[in-house]
């Protein structure tokens, strides 16, 4: 297994709001409470949101992931390059949507923003027997490296 | 072209607000509400300001369209505006994919739109439905004795 999908997102509408919603509540969160509060909102959402990420996972594997990320940056409008082979998982994300939202108003980016994608999916991810990593190659034009290899051996049914 | 949209971020929202009214309390989810209309809403207020309610028609009919709700506008030129939601595409998607649904989720909309209305000149008036995603949203010129 193993392929290389290169995706370039054109007209595409991502409920633009929830961007700045989600942005707005890191900032909330973190004036009121600090940081730490912020990183159990991330983790609250990992545990009660992504489940449908925890299926894929659970039942597919490497395969599992990417169709959800197939899915989502497909809807999402990103510009980003997945290679898949039978024990690692990559993106490497060249435009992120989300911080690509951000840029273009006056809203302030909270300065972790980025940061998220490294809790929420990590934490589903690892339990399955994988490593999960991300590289934040530059947070302000929202370039980033997501790195997933195997570490346990498990089989997981042909798709 | 076909649009898309990403409709699970309605999902995420709810777990969002769940979070911030279970370990907070309701208050506070409040307060983030009304932080954020301020923000994210600061554009369709000017434009309220300047053109008139013609401006929140014209925003609604766009999202409800987009998301592909199914909605009723009546508006009385620049002194009322009612919208009819028979069918919430946020509380439609999150039951079509099984996300859980934050217990009082429309409290977004009725904060969101005493905010905009508050900084306006209008009156804004709400009653839903979680359950069923069904909600009547009314905004009506302030009237000055």
């Amino acid at each position: 297994m193993q392929a290389d999908i290169q995706k370039r997102g054109e007209n595409m509408i991502s409920s633009g709001e929830f961007i700045f919603a989600y942005n707005e509540l890191f900032k909330f969160i973190h004036k009121k409470y600090g940081k730490k509060d912020v990183i159990s909102l991330w983790e609250f959402i990992s545990d009660k949101f992504l489940t449908n990420l925890d299926e894929l996972v659970r039942e597919k594997g490497i395969s599992g992931m990417a169709e959800y990320w197939t899915h989502t940056l497909t809807e999402e409008g990103a510009e980003y390059q997945m290679s898949v082979g039978e024990n690692y998982f990559e993106i490497f994300m060249k435009k992120c949507p989300s911080v690509g939202k951000l840029n273009k108003t006056k809203v302030k980016k909270y300065p972790y923003y980025c940061e998220h994608c490294k809790t929420l999916y990590k934490k589903v991810i690892e339990k399955y027997g994988f490593l999960y990593k991300v590289k934040i190659i530059d947070k302000e034009k929202g370039i980033c490296k997501v790195f997933v290899k195997r570490t346990k051996k498990r089989n997981f049914p042909i798709q | 072209m076909e649009k898309k949209i990403h409709k699970d971020f309605h999902g995420a929202l709810s777990v969002g607000f769940e979070f911030l009214s279970d370990k907070y309390g309701e208050k506070v989810l409040e307060e983030y509400l009304i932080d954020a209309a301020e923000t994210i809403y600061s554009d369709l207020i000017k434009k309220i300001k300047k053109n008139g309610i013609v401006e929140l028609e014209n925003y609604w009919r766009k999202i409800f369209t987009e998301e592909e709700g199914k909605f009723f506008l009546k508006r009385d030129d620049n002194k009322k505006i009612e919208l009819v939601v028979e069918e919430c595409p946020a509380i439609s998607h999150m039951k079509k994919v099984g996300y859980k649904i934050y217990k009082n989720f429309c409290i977004q909309c009725e904060v969101i739109n005493r905010v905009i209305s508050q900084k306006t000149g209008f009156i804004s008036e709400i009653t839903y439905d979680v359950k069923n995603g069904k909600c009547k949203q009314i905004f009506k010129k302030e009237e000055r004795t």
